[in-house]
């Protein structure tokens, strides 16, 4: 009989396989071959280094790490699946987090893959991982590999003072060099992070089924940074940590000054939760650390000889603080490189015109044009409702319990008036008594100029990415407070430093944040439920909030806008 | 933990060596019993989206698995690594190394609680060995009750310490992959799992072998490469193929060695006959590397080593202590020849030693008697 005969008959012989097997496949197949036009792979000019990426925006957004998209520079090449190969622009770098966005030129018509699980990742859970490794993909089709969830919340420690992946998720799907930058899919489709590292030993720079990548709430955290061209700093809160004998998680050292400090943290004190999350190893705690940007507001909760404290700290930055320029990672000569040759030293190729267009170099930024571009927009939404015309003054009658506090700002003099009393305030920041009206009335009219005369009269004014609503593991009565992201403007002026995030309808001011003086202790004042006040919206209470000292609540009865 | 030999790779790829090696581097079937068929995944549905992912046996099967730290921490001699708990006395099983020379071992259970475990025996063969922990009020399954078999293709899942990641209550590795081949299926005491998924990776060797119900299938194998081929082989060995012995240390009595006398397991990997070397006793943690004697007719004797002499160096390794001696010889495949550089009377000599199959079972040694 011949072979084929044979081989008939043995098909012909095997048991149907299982429905929901064949069924699972198909359910593969499809999902792979519907997320596969976002995945691309990122080369430079010339070709000789690259990784991958993921589309997140029909505009043409796309993730990738830091540690593709530096070597390669401002202008990258990407190659999508569909076999455009298209320019692109970096928008916003995150050294420490590993990652980098990227924009696809020309702007817009891409296709896109849904960022973040809308159910929390288990372990176990298949996975698929899409990239371009070992840069094989010359057709620009990504390379798919399957695993499951082998490992979560996974601590790895930074080299120097970036690459640190805190809180990262760990797979058994082949990730090889070159696959980074690239996604890591659930099996609904959804991108559950970015590939851009593996455990390696004894077989060179091979994928051993340990690979990780970087989470994709702690993506969501950091985005909004990313979008408007920040170079974008993680967080410290001064203190170090560490497990005693008894294993509780203790502070072991602890800077003056610092986040930690002011909030009454002391040396031998046991943390107990961070940003919500309950502390119970060194790593944990780094983990938590590591998912939030600096300048965010936390609530931390610490015991000390069994009494219970909690407060609110605003993380300080892991990398300004040093005030060091950024420092090259470790460079390793025992990891073998993935190409024994080196290409010649090319003379650095112009930036595409495209590119140039779309690139504004400033310090701090990746690229500032996508920060000036987004800082317009917000500006435009929030003012859209403030009147034209000349200099407004702004008269406003609010209680604090009993105690009535009337507010007169205008360009020439700030007055509070508290029961009778009336403090008057000299509008560039001379010393204020920081948790008396007089700080009120300064905090308020921070907004008030933006209002009547834009950004002009501020000697900075630019967007400050995403800060949430809410101090991060706040909650009420009734549980939890959602994160909620909102952009925020960066305004500075004669020393006093705001940060305005904006809510509602993009025409609400939700929280200010004013710090007099470098270092003073800043006021925090969240204002909500708006109502409209001729054309314009404005808070009828106001939370006023202030590390080391008791909430204020305060009530808004009028609130007058006039030439 | 070692950061040492765990080398962090960034994935850029790219042809520069300065830019790129960067290194930081279904639900349990109720079924019948003789149903071997499990499913790969199962679907989670909590009303919102479903999707597969693995059964929860594996992940059920942690629960028995201990993170274990000793001594090492250099070269690729690794201090951390991972154990089954196969008693409710607190019986650990793991693989045999100079991780356990040392004189402390610590055990840290899945709950994140740490205990000092002690070497209870060790078994030459598989190399593998049995902790005693001073932990109770952990439930655990008797792996020897009821042996899962699996049969090649099936889906497999592998819990181990890999790369030392998990520390503290973090749930240790899983990984999945199927079962590629049984080898040896007929010599119980010589049959290996050869696995698909890579457990050849430091912190995976004595880690789990489980099938989709969480059941133990085997205990992976030290890590090995394949001299005929040059790679890594990712092994396991299945439960048959210790269990007597596991059980006999477990019910606290003296176990026969593995290696009877039977056929000589000319190819059984990492064992290496060096009986004829009577080293010094190996009481401090770092023992100097003197033979204190020879046995008459060993391959020791022939070789012409001699009582007094220092290996200085086993196949152009350095060699520092009597541990490292035993784990460089152990590297070593049965019935291949070693070159040994001696100190003896102030000066270097040469010596080749032909590690031959066992022939019979270990007389002199420690291995495989419980120790007190």
């Amino acid at each position: 009989m011949s072979p084929t005969l044979w081989w008939m008959l043995i098909v012909a012989a095997a048991p149907p396989l299982p429905a929901d097997l064949l069924a699972d496949e198909q359910s593969r197949i499809q999902m792979i071959e519907r997320v596969t036009p976002s995945a691309i792979a990122l080369f430079d000019a010339v070709g000789s280094t690259g990784g991958s990426g993921v589309i997140i925006s029909e505009a043409g957004l796309a993730l990738t790490n830091v540690h593709v998209a530096d070597p390669i520079g401002v202008a990258l090449r990407c190659g999508l699946p569909d076999g455009r190969l298209v320019d692109a622009v970096i928008v916003g770098r995150d050294p420490v987090g590993d990652l980098a966005l990227i924009q696809l030129l020309p702007k817009g018509g891409y296709p896109k893959a849904p960022l973040g699980e809308s159910r929390p990742v288990a372990l176990g859970d298949e996975v698929v991982a899409l990239g371009n490794p070992f840069l094989l993909s010359t057709d620009f089709k990504p390379t798919a590999t399957l695993g499951i969830i082998s490992g979560l919340r996974r601590y790895q420690y930074p080299s120097g003072d970036v690459l640190e992946y805190t809180d990262c998720l760990q797979t058994d799907a082949a990730v090889n060099p070159g696959n980074s930058g690239g996604p890591l899919f659930n099996r609904a489709g959804e991108v559950i992070g970015i590939n851009g590292r593996i455990s390696l030993e004894k077989r060179g720079r091979v994928s051993v089924g340990v690979g990780y990548a970087i989470s994709a709430p702690q993506i969501q955290n950091f985005l909004l940074h990313l979008k408007v061209g920040w170079t974008v700093d993680h967080a410290t809160v001064g203190a170090r940590v560490a497990t005693d004998d008894s294993g509780r998680v203790v502070v072991d050292d602890i800077l003056s000054q610092s986040p930690m400090d002011q909030a009454g943290v002391r040396l031998g004190d046991e943390i107990i939760a961070f940003a919500g999350r309950p502390i119970g190893s060194v790593n944990q705690f780094k983990n938590v650390l590591g998912i939030y940007p600096s300048g965010w507001p936390v609530v931390v909760a610490w015991r000390r000889d069994d009494e219970r404290f909690q407060a609110v700290i605003r993380l300080s930055g892991l990398r300004s603080n040093a005030g060091q320029p950024e420092a090259p990672p470790d460079r390793r000569q025992d990891s073998p490189p993935l190409k024994k040759s080196r290409p010649p030293k090319t003379k650095p190729r112009p930036i595409p015109q495209i590119v140039a267009r779309a690139y504004e170099k400033k310090p701090g930024f990746a690229n500032y044009r996508f920060n000036r571009e987004a800082r317009d927009q917000l500006l435009a939404s929030l003012l859209k409702s403030a009147p034209q015309g000349p200099p407004r003054r702004w008269r406003i009658k609010l209680r604090e319990g009993d105690k009535p506090v009337e507010l007169d700002l205008s360009n020439e003099k700030l007055v509070a008036t508290v029961a009778g009393q009336t403090i008057d305030v000299s509008p560039s920041g001379d010393p204020v008594n920081e948790s008396g009206m007089d700080a009120l009335a300064l905090a308020l009219d921070q907004w008030r100029r933006l209002e009547v005369a834009d950004r002009s009269w501020f000697s900075r004014c630019d967007h400050a990415g995403g800060y949430p609503e809410h101090p991060v593991g706040a909650a009420t009565e009734s549980g939890p407070l959602p994160l909620v992201i909102l952009p925020t403007l960066l305004l500075e002026r004669a020393g006093i430093e705001t940060l305005l995030s904006v809510a509602g309808q993009g025409d609400e001011v939700r929280r200010l944040y004013v710090r007099f003086s470098p270092d003073s202790t800043p006021l925090e004042l969240t204002l909500t439920d708006y109502v409209n006040a001729g054309a314009e919206r404005r808070p009828r209470r106001i939370r006023w909030e202030r590390v080391g000292q008791p909430v204020k609540e305060l009530t808004v009865f009028t609130w007058e806008s006039a030439p | 933990m070692n950061p040492v030999c765990l080398l962090l790779a960034l994935l850029l790829s790219g042809p520069s060596p300065d830019k790129d090696s960067t290194a930081l581097a279904g639900p349990l079937p109720q079924t019948k019993e003789s149903k071997q068929e499990l499913p790969m995944t199962t679907t989670v549905m909590d009303g919102r989206a479903s999707w597969p992912s693995s059964p929860p046996g594996p992940r059920r099967a942690m629960e028995q698995v201990v993170k274990i730290y000793g001594a090492g921490g250099f070269g690729r001699i690794e201090a951390y690594g991972v154990g089954i708990l196969i008693s409710s006395k607190g019986h650990i099983l793991t693989v045999s190394g100079p991780m356990l020379e040392g004189s402390e071992i610590t055990i840290v259970t899945p709950s994140g609680k740490r205990a000092a475990a002690r070497l209870l025996a060790t078994e030459p063969v598989h190399q593998l060995a049995i902790l005693k922990a001073p932990i109770d009020n952990i439930a655990v399954n008797d792996p020897f009750e009821r042996p899962s078999l699996p049969k090649v293709g099936d889906v497999l899942f592998a819990l181990s310490n890999a790369y030392g990641i998990a520390a503290g209550d973090e749930p240790v590795s899983l990984q999945r992959g199927v079962l590629s081949a049984i080898l040896e299926p007929n010599q119980p005491s010589k049959t290996t799992y050869r696995l698909d998924m890579i457990v050849s990776n430091p912190g995976s060797p004595g880690g789990a072998l489980v099938d989709a119900t969480g059941a133990l299938v085997g205990v992976i194998a030290k890590e090995r490469k394949d001299p005929a081929i040059g790679a890594w082989v990712n092994s396991a060995w299945p439960i048959s193929t210790f269990a007597a012995w596991a059980q006999t240390v477990v019910n606290g009595k003296t176990p026969l060695p593995v290696a009877s006398d039977d056929a000589p397991p000319s190819d059984r990997p990492g064992v290496v006959d060096w009986r004829g070397i009577v080293p010094l006793p190996d009481v401090v943690d770092k023992a100097p590397p003197f033979i204190d004697g020879v046995e008459p007719g060993s391959p020791a004797e022939r070789a012409g080593l001699r009582p007094n002499d220092l290996v200085m160096y086993v196949a152009e390794h350095r060699i520092s202590s009597l541990s490292d001696l035993r784990h460089r010889l152990a590297d070593v495949p049965p019935s291949h020849s070693v070159t040994l550089v001696l100190l003896r009377d102030d000066s270097l000599i040469e010596r080749t030693l032909l590690s031959s199959p066992l022939e019979r079972a270990p007389a002199q040694s420690d291995k495989g008697v419980p120790r007190p």
